[in-house]
């Protein structure tokens, strides 16, 4: 690597860990996995530096290399867990044989406030357990939708997944997060 | 009769074609009985609800403060990055 851009890319280090860390700690839940893929963000950089555009900031293209190794963590997953969790169907806890709501798995109304419940920690700590406690499959497609829904699918594409059950492992993974919630936040309140 | 029981889903159905309609891959049969359903069927319209509110929460999740201890990487993180840029060239 040049001297010049090892001079500039020691800065973007100095300048820009904290804040990818934190990008990648939202998208992630966790801070060893984080760590690494911040890591990962600016080895890839230094390999690619002749590739940055001088008129774009150098943070909005370190977060588009960060956000496709958050990609690829989860292609991983999805790929290592494909065969185990597709076939069960989890689905089944929350409605009757009839595909009616279950006695214990019916929507209750959340009574507490729930307009800007994202500015608690306290919050966001159990909206992140709830997340991290879904299977990995879940985890990981759900993950990949509001990292970049258009890439979630196609990666699910990819790997197999058809678009019906793209759907089913995104609407398993929304009933077991709306209940654990439920559950964990908005009962205890009542 | 036959109508009818073609239009009303089970619970099951019905929350399931809610994710389909948030990237608007609803077919005009399903987008009838998914408003059918809704209509009817007050635990569901509260489902739909509450999973729009998660859809917004986790949205919002990069201005989304966590606990500090979380939202700080590893004191020694710089260096070490540093030291892995200095050995690989």
């Amino acid at each position: 690597m040049e001297n010049n851009n090892k001079t500039e890319l020691t800065e973007w280090v100095r300048l820009y860990t904290k804040d990818l860390y934190a990008w990648a700690y939202r998208n992630t839940s966790d801070k060893e996995l984080s760590e690494d893929l911040v890591q990962e963000t600016f080895l890839a950089a230094a390999e690619s530096m002749s590739g940055f555009k001088r008129d774009s900031q150098p943070k909005t293209w370190l977060t588009g290399i960060l956000k496709n190794k958050i990609a690829e963590h989860y292609r991983k997953s999805i790929r290592q867990n494909i065969t185990t969790t597709l076939p069960s169907d989890e689905i089944a806890s929350f409605f009757s044989s009839d595909g009616r709501w279950g006695k214990s798995a019916m929507p209750h109304a959340w009574q507490s406030e729930t307009g800007n419940l994202t500015d608690l920690p306290a919050f966001n700590k159990i909206f992140d357990d709830c997340i991290e406690h879904l299977p990995a499959m879940m985890n990981a497609c759900i993950r990949l939708k509001f990292l970049d829904e258009k890439k979630g699918k196609k990666i699910c594409q990819e790997l197999g997944i058809t678009t019906t059950n793209y759907w089913q492992i995104i609407h398993r993974a929304k009933l077991q997060l709306r209940d654990c919630l439920e559950k964990y936040w908005f009962v205890p309140r009542q | 009769m036959k109508m009818m029981q073609k239009l009303m889903l089970p619970c099951k159905a019905a929350t399931g074609l809610m994710e389909k309609k948030h990237s608007g891959e609803l077919s005009l049969l399903e987008k009838i009985q998914l408003h059918f359903h809704t209509k009817m069927c007050e635990a569901c319209r509260r489902y739909e609800e509450q999973s729009k509110l998660i859809e917004r929460w986790f949205k919002s999740r990069e201005k989304a403060p966590v606990s500090p201890e979380l939202e700080q990487p590893s004191e020694e993180l710089e260096e070490r990055i540093l030291q892995r840029l200095d050995t690989q060239h």
